[in-house]
């Protein structure tokens, strides 16, 4: 396994240089990052062999400790940064007119589909310096209670109730948005309410991160406000709200209707690979570095993504994640293909070995 | 590592002030494929080694694909079918291509991005008087 296995997973850092290219270029060249995510992801991973992989325990040890794969997350964060700080200079120095949309919207794809994914695996990690790198890309895309909210409340409530980021059956993506949207930052709240609780100190207190987070975006918005003015806050807001929709869209796909049976009031079983849809298409994995082993990832949550293994008991997405999420924003066909899945996907019988699962 | 292959070349040199012979190590011991990038062509040069291709091949003793009518006969086994070789070629050059690009656009993609992002900080603090 030498450095070429993670040549891959940097296919995402082709997307901020087609941003910038593709702006350069004006018209309707703004909109390719857009439509190669749209519509060139999907063909691939319909074109592409499944990407299975199934790491022994001593591969997993060398992947987790080889150092090109953990580089490829650091080194994203300042070529995030720089795109965003780009695109809000150049929507805020010259008149786009139309263009401004797609620019807007490519970096807001990006940010959404590939600087969240980095971020996601960063603030996943147990050192401080990696979960800070994980808090400037959520900052980026005004989310950083993401990395609470994620690690401490989905992980641990996913596929029940309590979960405001797990769709249920018969959910739309246009009601399910909305509920996680404000449903994420009230957990994220309760949550670190909990932890302070824990320690005897109050919310309104320094040590609180949901108040850090919220004085450093005062500090960002006022920041990008005092150097860009109103034209690229609205540029810096707009591409973070983008993002975090990709994100919650992303979010509907993995765990759609999935369910984690009630064992007593408000028991509920461990978490088992059938909690999660996975996906082994190609280029949605190397994109979204593993994320659509998402069965994987919710059992083992500290792993590192290059280990990340193939489930195949785990409740199967037809298509890869490009082709998932413009189906999530057409619900009629969104349940027309995915329904009848999840009843069998909650038929299926329940063979993951006891404490599996245990988070 | 290191101390190994010291170890190994302070043997070979001893062995050769001694005994005052030749000491050769085989260059490249394994079947390799030299591709070399010129402007306007591409050089490439396949090496087979018997050893491997008598290995891949189940012949033995490996000596018996010098025998030309032992080596005509798993031709077909060793050589690209004629039919094939068109889009041999083209899909060889392919991933020539597409193997450079994946290298090149995102590491020099990501430096021009932040070098881009980097000027128009500094251009809008600097020059233009931003906060």
């Amino acid at each position: 396994m030498a450095f070429k296995s993670a040549v891959p997973y940097a296919i995402g850092f082709v997307s901020p240089p087609l941003v910038v290219w593709s702006t350069l270029m004006g018209g309707a060249w703004t909109w390719l990052p857009v439509v190669a995510m749209f519509a060139g992801v999907p063909v691939a991973d319909a074109l592409m062999r499944p990407h299975m992989l199934h790491p022994s325990a001593q591969e997993i040890r060398v992947l987790e400790q080889r150092l090109s794969f953990r580089a490829m997350t650091w080194l994203w964060v300042p070529v995030h940064v720089a795109l965003v700080v780009w695109a809000v200079d150049t929507a805020s120095s010259r008149p786009m007119g139309w263009s401004l949309a797609g620019l807007v919207l490519s970096v807001a794809v990006v940010g959404g589909a590939i600087g969240i994914t980095f971020a996601h695996e960063l603030v996943h990690r147990s050192g401080q310096r990696e979960r800070v790198l994980g808090d400037v890309l959520l900052a980026l895309v005004s989310y950083p209670h993401f990395a609470i909210e994620h690690v401490h409340g989905h992980h641990r409530h996913v596929a029940t109730p309590r979960d405001p980021a797990t769709a249920r059956m018969g959910e739309g993506f246009y009601q399910f948005l909305p509920r996680t949207l404000w449903g994420g930052v009230v957990h994220a709240c309760g949550i670190e309410r909990e932890r302070l609780a824990r320690r005897s100190r109050g919310v309104w207190n320094v040590g609180n991160t949901m108040l850090r987070y919220a004085a450093t975006m005062a500090l960002l918005y006022g920041g990008v406000y005092g150097i860009w003015g109103a034209r690229g806050l609205a540029v810096f807001f707009l591409q973070g709200v983008g993002a975090f929709i990709l994100l919650e869209a992303i979010n509907y796909v993995e765990h759609y209707g999935l369910e984690r049976r009630e064992e007593s009031p408000g028991t509920y079983e461990c978490v088992s690979v059938r909690h999660s849809w996975d996906s082994s298409h190609r280029l949605s994995n190397w994109l979204l570095i593993n994320l659509a082993r998402h069965s994987d990832h919710h059992l083992t949550a500290s792993r590192r993504y290059p280990a990340l293994s193939t489930r195949e008991q785990a409740p199967q997405l037809p298509a890869g994640y490009g082709t998932m999420l413009l189906l999530a924003l057409v619900p009629p066909l969104w349940r027309r293909v995915m329904d009848s899945r999840v009843t069998a996907a909650r038929g299926a019988p329940h063979d993951a070995p006891p404490g599996v699962g245990a988070v | 590592m290191i101390a190994r292959r010291l170890v190994l070349v302070s043997l070979a040199t001893f062995g050769w002030l001694v005994c005052g012979v030749t000491v050769a190590a085989h260059p490249v011991p394994f079947s390799y494929m030299d591709v070399r990038l010129a402007p306007t062509a591409r050089d490439i040069t396949i090496v087979l080694h018997s050893y491997d291709v008598a290995h891949d091949l189940e012949v033995a003793p490996m000596e018996r694909l010098l025998n030309p009518e032992v080596a005509r006969a798993q031709m077909a086994a060793v050589a690209v079918p004629v039919h094939a070789l068109g889009w041999s070629l083209f899909s060889f050059n392919l991933g020539v291509e597409a193997g450079q690009l994946v290298i090149v656009v995102p590491v020099a993609g990501s430096v021009t991005v932040i070098l881009a992002g980097s000027y128009g900080f500094i251009q809008r603090i600097v020059y233009t008087g931003g906060l």
